[in-house]
């Protein structure tokens, strides 16, 4: 019998559909006069944490800040406590392509400032892990913990790392997050993007869902929740022979249905619009694929099923 | 029914070992003192010393690979390329060499690369700062960007992923591709980690105070802390029944990971995580903490380090009288960050390979452990067949490996997987 487990929550926090400023990108793009003409980037909302950043003395960086707030919605929709989620039954997994800024933050203050300027209680949040990490200090999280830092597919790359958790019996939930967070020089790199393609849009995002083992949903009254198992046509082939699952049959979705790029959040950001916005169901009995057009050229191996149909996450 | 997974090559860069051959030299006799790395001033550090690679290496590697390693790519790399991943790339043509990978068998593999901060992004931030400039490759700035240098390079189709958590990133990609093979999902997995010298990190460490002015000294009572390389380690992990069906000698046999997290401190390891994580990779592996013979652990040489270790350790090894060798070769190559795992797992390979365990040549004042420990002058042989191999890393994360002795008895009779 295959593996099988659900997906009992999520949650995405997307941009408002509200350019950055023009600027020059070095700078955060926050003058007027940029270099590289208009472009579009996209920014989530961080009056918070930088309300927050104030009182606790830059215990946070944007993505653990964030992270830890989105945890507690997840929780809250789910009908868990935090007490549930403590000890090492609860893993964490994080995807991202671009990772923390403050790992490139680094290097910068130390030009503009040389040693002085690296502070050793920043430079400890200076890792792609920072987030995961801080959120399982705040939670008691025990379970495994790592950071994905991968290409477009970095999220859909967590899930499988969760998959993989919990088959092997490491541990009995575990939070998947995506992330893309946007500060230099990455803002000057998107901005260099747009300038190449003007049609192209960036947008930060982040996205958490919960997998777990569908009897401890069920505990809950959860149920007909979407389950995740280990692909059939992935059985099917066989490793090695034909790994290039998004080229099947059925109907691709369209992952982008605002036109911004996620970069690696892209792949949760779309399983977040599936889980929540019945596209499913409007699409009838057809086969479909979760697949990021013009990037993937191997599929994760996992499908998801929601009401009865069947999709490869590619 | 879960796959056998075995190790079938082995490839590596350090500042003072390029091959295995000088690796496994350096290992038992110990390596040589840490000098100022080239790659910046270090002069304006408190502590100034570390095991850089000489910074040509990574594009020196490239270019000259052999007749037969150049088969193995798909076009020549380019200098960009050389820069972000020469590292790696030069590692794992040493592996594949010795894997005795056809081409066309490397194409069927995936790769996972470890990396503490990974991609170009820094020299792109350094050009970027007063001109309007197209400096870099775009696709070289991700942290996954060795990743995917090596993926094309290689032409590779199997999955493609890479990790960034710290120290402990080598074992988190290597327990990934573990995952591809041991489920059936791949034949073959190259796999390791790959990361050049970082003034910001070495300018970090500093600020933090964990490094040490002189030589790094793990479990050795006058210890000041660690001392940072960079470089890179690369393994083939293979399906052992595809191993076998293309005549392939594995090297060794690796039955178990565990992962486990301290939730406890950012910078301060706390001992239960690390005993979760062994007695998880124990667990999975199907084997007593009796069984080991050798523990290759993270020993940084800082005190928190060594000491939550220590706790771990005594833990699960609860027995007096049946406890491990226990070592860390951190003083021989320096800690080389995302890819310390990796390289600590070859040299835990090469130990039972040898029968010996790699010698603690900096470690002169030896702290009262409750375990032997390989000090120079007292060599330990290792009488068992069974290692395990240890990471703790930034944020309380920690991971550990077993790897077993290669034994053809104890196959489980599978047939290929492609």
């Amino acid at each position: 019998m295959l593996d099988s487990f659900v997906i009992s929550a999520s949650c995405a926090d997307t941009p408002a559909p509200i350019p950055l400023p023009v600027g020059a990108p070095a700078s955060g793009l926050t003058s007027s006069g940029a270099p590289f003409g208009s472009f579009s980037l996209h920014g989530l909302n961080h009056s918070a944490f930088d309300a927050e950043a104030k009182r606790s003395r830059g215990r946070f960086t944007r993505p653990s800040f964030r992270l830890g707030q989105m945890i507690n919605r997840l929780l809250k929709q789910t009908g868990l406590t935090p007490d549930c989620i403590r000890g090492p039954r609860s893993g964490l997994v994080s995807g991202s392509q671009f990772g923390c800024a403050q790992v490139y933050d680094m290097h910068s203050r130390l030009r503009r400032f040389g040693p002085r300027g690296i502070d050793a209680v920043r430079f400890a949040q200076a890792t792609h892990n920072y987030p995961i990490s801080a959120a399982a200090i705040d939670f008691g999280l025990q379970g495994p913990c790592l950071a994905v830092v991968s290409t477009a597919l970095a999220g859909l790359d967590a899930l499988q790392c969760a998959f993989d958790w919990l088959r092997d019996d490491r541990c009995d939930r575990v939070l998947v997050a995506a992330y893309e967070d946007f500060a230099p020089p990455l803002t000057t790199h998107l901005a260099q993007r747009c300038r190449a393609n003007p049609t192209k849009s960036y947008g930060e995002a982040m996205v958490i869902v919960l997998l777990e083992r569908p009897a401890l949903a069920a505990a809950r009254g959860l149920e007909n929740l979407p389950m995740l198992s280990v692909s059939s046509a992935k059985m099917e082939s066989g490793p090695g022979k034909n790994q290039n699952l998004g080229q099947g049959q059925g109907t691709t979705l369209d992952l982008c249905p605002d036109g911004i790029d996620y970069l690696g959040a892209s792949g949760l950001v779309a399983l977040h619009h599936l889980l929540n916005r019945s596209l499913v169901q409007q699409r009838g009995a057809e086969p479909l694929r979760l697949h990021l057009p013009g990037l993937a050229t191997t599929g994760i191996g996992l499908t998801l099923t929601i009401a009865n149909h069947e999709m490869e996450l590619s | 029914m879960p796959r056998s997974v075995v190790i079938t090559g082995l490839g590596l860069v350090t500042r003072d070992a390029q091959d295995l051959a000088a690796f496994e030299a350096l290992l038992h006799k110990g390596g040589k003192p840490p000098q100022p790395p080239q790659q910046f001033d270090a002069s304006r550090f408190r502590a100034r010393n570390a095991f850089a690679t000489p910074p040509a290496n990574g594009a020196r590697n490239g270019p000259q690979a052999d007749a037969a390693q150049r088969d193995f790519l798909t076009r020549a790399p380019s200098r960009e390329e050389l820069d972000c991943a020469g590292h790696g790339l030069a590692a794992a043509l040493q592996a594949i060499t010795q894997a005795g990978l056809s081409p066309d068998e490397l194409q069927k593999a995936g790769c996972v690369l470890a990396t503490t901060s990974g991609g170009l992004m820094d020299d792109f931030a350094d050009l970027t700062q007063d001109q309007d400039a197209d400096v870099q490759p775009p696709e070289l700035l991700a942290p996954a960007s060795a990743a995917q240098v090596l993926y094309r390079l290689f032409g590779l189709s199997g999955p493609l992923c890479s990790f960034s958590c710290a120290c402990v990133s080598s074992l988190g990609a290597i327990s990934h591709a573990f995952s591809r093979v041991r489920h059936g999902e791949a034949p073959v997995m190259i796999v390791g980690g790959s990361d050049r010298m970082r003034e910001a990190d070495f300018a970090g460490f500093n600020a933090l105070r964990a490094m040490d002015r002189d030589s790094c000294r793990p479990f050795d009572t006058t210890r000041r802390g660690m001392m940072i390389g960079d470089g890179a380690a690369m393994l083939v992990l293979e399906d052992e029944a595809h191993a076998l069906a293309r005549g392939a000698r594995p090297l060794m046999r690796l039955s178990g990971m565990g992962l486990a997290t301290d939730s406890h401190h950012i910078t301060s390891p706390n001992a239960q995580g690390l005993i979760r994580a062994m007695q998880q990779a124990l667990t999975q592996a199907g084997r007593r903490a009796e069984e080991i013979t050798y523990v290759n652990c993270h020993g940084t040489g800082t005190a928190l380090n060594d000491a939550a270790e220590i706790e771990a350790l005594s833990a699960v090894f609860d027995a007096p009288d049946m406890r491990p060798v226990i070592g860390s070769t951190k003083g021989t190559t320096g800690h080389l960050l995302g890819s310390a795992g990796a390289i600590e797992t070859i040299a835990t390979v090469l130990a039972l390979q040898s029968g010996m365990a790699p010698v603690m040549a900096t470690t002169h004042n030896p702290e009262e452990t409750g375990f032997p420990l390989p000090l120079a002058g007292t060599p330990q042989p290792l009488s068992g067949r069974i290692a395990m191999n240890n990471s703790l890393g930034f944020g309380g994360l920690n991971a550990s490996l077993i790897l077993e002795a290669y034994d053809s008895h104890d196959s489980q009779g599978s047939s290929p997987c492609a």
